[in-house]
């Protein structure tokens, strides 16, 4: 009776939770694909924005990011390891931006271990993005989106790697919120002071030119990340002048092009 | 029986586990892509990038292509570059005050009138004009700017639109010989003056090479010359009337001598002469265009220096673009100098 009850159990646990997981290279490679017709439907629409002549870039500050350099500063940026609901140690191993077709996908590779038992292992694929670039306090930041994650080898067996699954998914926001913001190494002053002078029969007054800069748009394209940002210098303040309402950086809009994830080579 | 019923929960839970399955599995994932579909997908991508470079450029970024390619890269508009260097230029020279004070005029002599035997000298006079101040006021105009391979030339027209001064004439008048004492006497007579600044203008030219320095652009001023203003007082009518009243107060007889001192002539002599203000060059300091690179970042608490080696500066006509590598320092090392980058042709 024992053995009949229990393997009905199993073939329940199997109906119910194991069912087949698609071999990683195949995950992989649906996720390359829609990322690509993602890039493809975002390069259309920027075309026929530009060609309408909506995209006006030639008076904004253009910053362009390799990719190459915005990886180093992600994996400078990521936290050695973070443990998920008490149970898995995830640290980030790889993490690599993709800039193409109007996406600024990151992909990162992780390290899954029992907090139990150190020899149950799992590799993990997470992908996402970097939005909500703002410019604040002369410093140009964005943050990291998670996006999706694939189970991609585990050591664990599919029931475990289900397991997984569900935990990294039901925990996906508190793994992008240990994922800190990231700054652009750039820097913008936000006026521009200029000393008087004073010296035998001349005076002229010290002043500043107030600069108000904000994001205007994001346009990942070309393995570089676009950044353009609106400028606007003045009016001339002369120290000493009455002080009006002093202008500062407008608020940070969110970036037009709105990134999403994933793998595009 | 019990065997019955095991059996028959065993279905049963079978039974409702394979519904659950079903009812919830995800719907069947269509075949995944093959090598030929994900390389199709990668050539349309990547030639609607080109594409969209071609439309960028098209519509004004005409330097895109040949600026100077690094790890960062700034492009900083020209029209915006322009617009601070307006703002910056007529802003020190708005209201910027030349002030002359206490300047003194001394001027002394003999009037000598025909006598009998030759010419004789009736008295001394001593002329001394004391300028309390004199204070022109700067306006500005509308610079001309136009950039260059490696400058941007300015030139401004500034006017010397307004000022005033105030000053004291002062007669001292000791005749000679009894009969001009009888006539004149001794005279000292003080007048207060007043006048205006003649409007002139001028025009600043000179230019500011563009550097990195590393971290910024800067635009460093090269003014050859300085700006030389000369400043013509413009006596007003009462400054006249107050000459004339010092001699006119006097008897008929007296006012014909004193009015061979010529007073209004001295102080006309005075007045076209003008006083010459330098402008220092240095009034003009270097500029630092207000995007730059970071040389350190704080990541996780760590201050990480930034080694920036700069790939090239590039001044065209519709942006200023410079292009820089960055290697990470160990946290908390010095980073290295970086050198001076200069432009490269204008395209």
């Amino acid at each position: 009776m024992n053995r009949a009850l229990l393997a009905g159990v199993f073939s329940l646990a199997f109906l119910l939770g194991c069912h087949a997981r698609e071999a990683p290279e195949v995950a992989m490679a649906r996720v390359a694909a829609e990322s690509r017709r993602t890039q493809i439907a975002n390069l259309e629409k920027l075309i026929a924005q530009a060609e309408k002549g909506e995209i006006v870039t030639t008076d904004q500050i253009v910053i362009g990011v390799s990719e190459e350099l915005l990886g180093s500063l992600l994996r400078a940026s990521l936290p050695p390891e973070m443990v998920i609901a008490n149970r898995v140690r995830l640290r980030i191993e790889s993490a690599e931006p993709l800039f193409r077709g109007g996406q600024a996908g990151l992909l990162f590779k992780a390290r899954v271990s029992s907090t139990d038992v150190p020899d149950a292992s799992a590799t993990l694929s997470l992908a996402g993005s970097l939005e909500d670039f703002k410019f604040e306090g002369g410093k140009l930041s964005a943050r990291v989106k998670l996006k999706h994650f694939n189970v991609l080898e585990s050591s664990i067996g599919d029931l475990a790697a289900n397991v997984l699954d569900g935990l990294v998914r039901a925990n996906l926001e508190v793994i992008q919120s240990a994922i800190p913001e990231i700054e652009v190494p750039v820097q913008f002053e936000q006026a521009i002071k200029v000393g008087g002078l004073t010296e035998g029969a001349v005076v002229a007054k010290p002043g500043a030119l107030p600069l108000a800069i904000s994001v205007s748009q994001v346009i990942p394209a070309n393995k570089r990340l676009w950044v353009l940002l609106h400028a606007k210098a003045g009016p001339w303040q002369p120290a000493g002048a009455e002080n009006g309402p002093k202008e500062k950086p407008a608020a940070a809009k969110s970036p037009v092009a709105k990134p999403s994830a994933e793998a595009a080579r | 029986m019990k065997r019955i019923a095991l059996a028959l929960v065993l279905i049963a839970l079978g039974g409702g586990a394979a519904f659950v399955y079903w009812s919830t599995s995800p719907p069947e994932l269509p075949p995944p892509p093959t090598e030929t579909e994900l390389q199709a997908l990668l050539e349309k991508r990547d030639a609607l990038q080109q594409r969209l470079s071609a439309v960028v450029v098209a519509n004004g970024e005409k330097s895109l292509a040949s600026a100077p390619r690094g790890g960062v890269m700034i492009g900083i508009p020209t029209s915006f570059t322009r617009s601070i260097l307006d703002q910056i230029v007529t802003g020190l020279f708005n209201e910027l005050t030349l002030t002359l004070k206490n300047l003194k005029v001394h001027k002394e002599g003999e009037v000598k009138v025909k006598a009998v035997f030759g010419k004789k000298t009736v008295g001394k006079y001593v002329l001394d004009v004391q300028i309390h101040q004199v204070r022109g006021l700067l306006k500005p105009g509308t610079p001309d700017v136009v950039f260059s391979r490696d400058r941007v030339s300015v030139s401004l027209p500034v006017r010397l639109a307004e000022g005033q001064g105030d000053a004291d004439i002062r007669l001292k008048w000791d005749s000679k010989g009894l009969a001009a004492n009888m006539i004149c006497g001794d005279v000292e007579v003080t007048k207060s003056v007043t006048g205006g600044v003649i409007p002139q203008d001028y025009r600043l030219a000179g230019a500011f090479k563009i550097s990195s320095a590393g971290a910024a652009i800067t635009l460093s001023p090269d003014f050859p010359e300085e700006l030389q203003v000369r400043i013509y007082v413009d006596p007003s009518e009462q400054a006249w009337a107050a000459v004339q009243e010092v001699i006119k107060d006097r008897r008929a007889a007296c006012e014909a001598t004193l009015n061979k001192v010529d007073i209004k002539g001295i102080l006309g002599n005075i007045v076209d002469r003008g006083f010459n203000v330098k402008i220092p060059q240095k009034l003009i300091k270097p500029i630092r265009l207000p995007a730059g690179i970071k040389q350190s970042l704080e990541v996780q608490g760590i201050k990480l220096d930034l080694q920036l080696k700069p790939t090239g500066l590039l001044v065209s006509g519709d942006r200023i673009w410079y292009g820089a590598d960055i290697a990470f320092g160990a946290p908390g090392s010095l980073a290295s100098p970086t050198p001076v980058t200069k432009p490269a042709a204008k395209r």
